[in-house]
């Protein structure tokens, strides 16, 4: 079968079809993402973290993922308003928009990374620089069936308070949780176990496997990475 | 395609879990002394009541039995002229697919694209032929315009034609699916159906576990009878059917149009001992024959009464006048969940549109009542169901429950009242054995005394006493259904609210729900049921609701709401086999006294 033109790879019309604003090789974009992490890690003066951060939003809006960055920012806000109380308390108002800036930072890179690069486009990648497929996969897959696993929970404790279990007040239905745990732990396993055998009956474990997107490096990808390079180390020499 | 290799070669085989079975010196056979061949070309039904080792040997097929599982083999198995106990299943998956019962576990994929190249890329094949054939078997199946979706935001239906797609590319010479159809409504299961057809059209072998085998009789080449780990009987669909027909022990259910036949025509046949009718096996031979029936049996058929659809309406049968369910104009969406959607932004599990599940709808149930919900995959039926515990509280209008309001009530407060069988029940577990499931919710409640001679009646209807020791992890998924719905009604509600209660469920065991729901509103109970059974609706229910949209289109008798073409259409639902082939006969008998 002959082709005028080659069809789109996967991973071209997903990118193109995710509403991104801003188109990377998905290698690339990880490797931007690890400068951000990196340069969160080296940073300790508060006025450094707080630009990264407002950095780190500026991109994730423009790589198309405010909605997640709300929804993600959203269900971490307990944790958040935590460590922010906490670094208030220990070291007063900057300490607190550090701390606070650099969890914003995290959310933000990671948003704005699975905007341009959904997950199996970077285990594709991973996978081209040698790391073996069970370890690529099992980072996407992680992030992938988080949801299921939260719905699951919420499916389990359901039927059980319409079994007539309590699990309210907590303090005094401890001994009731453990109608939630063990269905929920069976019920993962059973997913985890039924997954593994459903992919080996697709062939996981073949020796050889096509990646069917293969690298697709452009100038524009270099250049950016290298200015998050640059980036990091800027606040490695200029940030502590 | 196979140059004369069997696809199936099996001798004496035999296979046991590496568990032992509780109370026994050593670990049960679940599969023993199975003989078993099929050449290419064969669309082999294999079917049998739950725990007959159906599943279990279809495992065996692509080697996820032993590599997954470990135990211990006997006698010889080859498929496809390869031993998969011997080959890795990353060799035996280039000839052998197999699809499982629940999609939603095998599929992995952020987009169907890239689920349909995942076997392709195991292949090794070059990046441009995978893509080809991915643009083949798209075309083939007729799923371009799934393409792009995430596999977990489509139905059931469209899971299955994506998972026989994702197949059909590695082009395989065999492949197992077991009960393709549970779950699916009409529409649904035509489609899968019509996929199934252009697999083995191109050329694939098929073995098809099914608790029903009439819906293949059409096109399946052989049907294999097993029980007890073993097979009973192998020939055609109609053979099997003929034999369980004269052993309902053995679990597997006749067609509708069979068991009409066997109850309205044969007593009558009985009667002219010279004319010999063979007995149909699906609908088409029905009317067939109801065409051909001899004209002297006509004036004994017409003396036959109507035969009741469903049970008797129950209004006010235990003299209560009050109802015990009201539904008044409730509207309920469901909150879309963005906390994940960045994480997978091809394949949200979640909805982003904010569509009403249930719209101003308004109902009233009553004592002793069975009650079907009826409509296609995404109606709201589920929905509908859970405003009855609480579980889904809707935004506008109320919900009463023997004429109190619940919207102030907890869902355990409710659980008084109202039981509650999802889906799933082997969710519900969390008990060592069967016996203390059984009682895990009567005590939460604090009525475990008071309810014991209502378990032990439950106990006894539904079969549980081999099983009351034994884990219910380790139960067949018929026999995890039976417990699940056990445990749901352990403490005796007065509304009891089932979702798909016969999926998984083998002739039997149906059997004995419909004795047991029937029993239960004989007490005063009203039932509420979610199911896609056209012809357990027809058989128990005195009411149907009728849902499309989330809006209530119909609430009337089973036997109205047949008659009523433009709702059966909407509702993807055809009338019942026996309430057919009643007006089907019906008609030759206007006929014939027309003449």
């Amino acid at each position: 079968m002959s082709h005028v033109q080659e069809p789109q790879s996967p991973a071209d019309r997903q990118t193109q079809q995710s509403g991104a604003t801003l188109l990377l090789d998905p290698g690339a974009a990880l490797l931007t993402f690890l400068a951000g992490f990196i340069g969160l890690l080296v940073t300790t003066k508060p006025c450094w973290l707080i630009s990264e951060a407002l950095i780190a939003l500026g991109i994730a809006i423009l790589s198309g993922a405010h909605k997640e960055l709300l929804a993600a920012l959203r269900a971490l806000l307990v944790f958040l308003v935590l460590v922010m109380a906490a670094s208030w308390w220990e070291g007063g108002l900057l300490a607190m928009l550090a701390a606070s800036g650099r969890v914003v930072a995290l959310v933000a890179w990671a948003a704005a990374l699975f905007a341009v690069a959904p997950p199996e486009n970077i285990v594709e990648t991973l996978q081209l620089w040698g790391l073996p497929l069970r370890i690529a996969f099992v980072v996407s897959a992680g992030l992938r069936f988080i949801p299921l696993i939260a719905s699951t929970f919420q499916d389990v404790r359901e039927a059980q308070e319409a079994r007539g279990i309590r699990f309210t007040p907590f303090w005094q239905h401890l001994k009731e949780y453990l109608a939630l745990l063990i269905p929920l732990l069976r019920e993962i396993f059973r997913f985890i176990d039924q997954l593994a055998q459903a992919m080996e009956a697709r062939g996981f474990s073949a020796p050889v496997r096509t990646p069917v997107t293969g690298a697709r490096w452009r100038i524009r990808d270099g250049l950016i990475l290298l200015l998050a390079c640059a980036g990091c180390v800027t606040m490695l020499l200029f940030g502590r | 395609m196979g140059n004369g290799v069997p696809l199936v070669s099996a001798r004496q085989f035999g296979y046991r879990y590496p568990v032992r079975a509780e109370g026994s010196a050593v670990a049960k056979w679940a599969i023993h002394d199975l003989d078993l061949h099929l050449d290419d070309g064969a669309w082999c039904v294999l079917t049998g009541a739950s725990g007959s080792g159906k599943s279990t040997f279809a495992r065996t097929l692509n080697g996820t039995i032993p590599h997954f599982y470990g135990g211990q083999i006997a006698g010889e198995l080859t498929v496809c002229g390869i031993d998969p106990a011997e080959m890795p299943m990353s060799t035996t998956f280039r000839h052998v697919g197999c699809v499982f019962q629940d999609p939603v576990t095998q599929l992995f994929s952020s987009s169907v694209e890239r689920e349909l190249a995942f076997g392709l890329e195991s292949l090794g094949l070059p990046r441009a032929e995978v893509r080809a054939r991915v643009e083949n078997v798209v075309a083939a199946m007729g799923i371009t315009n799934l393409l792009h979706r995430g596999p977990q935001t489509l139905s059931g239906g469209e899971q299955q034609l994506v998972l026989l797609a994702a197949f059909l590319a590695l082009a395989p010479r065999l492949l197992v699916l077991d009960e393709p159809m549970s779950m699916l409504d009409e529409r649904a299961r035509r489609l899968v159906y019509a996929a199934l057809r252009e697999v083995y059209a191109q050329g694939v072998g098929l073995v098809v576990i099914e608790h029903q085998p009439v819906l293949y009789s059409r096109d399946a080449t052989c049907c294999t009878l097993m029980g007890g780990g073993t097979i009973i009987s192998q020939g055609s669909i109609g053979d099997v059917l003929a034999m369980v027909l004269r052993r309902p022990d053995l679990g597997v259910a006749p067609s509708a149009a069979t068991l009409w036949w066997h109850e309205r025509i044969l007593p009558v046949l009985q009667c002219h001992a010279d004319l010999e009718l063979p007995v149909p096996m699906d609908m088409q031979e029905a009317r067939e024959l109801i065409a051909r029936l001899p004209g002297e049996l006509l004036p004994a058929l017409s003396s036959l009464k109507p035969r009741q659809v469903g049970s008797q309406a129950v209004k006010g049968k235990t003299g209560e006048e009050r109802p015990q369910v009201e539904w008044c104009h409730v509207t309920y969406t469901y909150a879309s969940t963005h906390e994940y959607s960045w994480l997978n932004k091809t394949g949200a599990l979640s909805t982003t549109v904010a569509e009403p599940a249930l719209r101003d709808v308004s109902g009233v149930l009553w004592p002793g009542e069975i009650v079907a919900l009826l409509g296609p995959n995404g109606a709201g039926k589920s929905t509908l169901l859970r405003t009855l515990n609480g579980l889904v509280r809707p935004q506008q209008g109320e919900v009463r429950i023997c004429g109190k309001r619940i919207v102030s009530q907890s869902v355990a407060e409710i659980a008084r009242i109202v039981g509650y069988a999802p889906q799933r029940p082997e969710r519900l577990f969390f008990c060592a054995t069967v016996a203390e499931e059984l009682v895990a919710g009567p005590r939460a409640l604090g009525v475990e005394e008071a309810t014991k001679h209502w378990r032990t009646m439950l106990i006894d209807t539904l079969d549980l006493a081999p099983l009351l020791s034994h884990s219910p992890y380790a139960l067949s998924t018929g026999q995890q259904r039976r417990v699940g719905l056990a445990a749901a009604l352990a403490s005796r509600p007065r509304v009891i609210v089932l979702d798909e209660p016969t999926s998984g469920l083998d002739a039997t065991a149906r059997a004995s729900l419909v004795t047991l729901l029937r029993e239960l509103a004989a007490t005063g109970a009203t039932v509420v049921i979610v199911t896609h059974d056209i012809e357990f609706a027809a058989a128990l229910a005195s009411r149907w609701l009728i849902l499309v949209a989330g809006r209530l289109i119909a609430d009337d008798m089973p036997e109205r709401i047949m008659l009523n073409e433009a709702v059966l259409e909407q509702a993807a639902l055809e009338p019942s086999a026996s309430y057919q082939l009643e007006h089907c006969l019906h008609q030759r008998l206007i006929a014939e006294h027309a003449m």
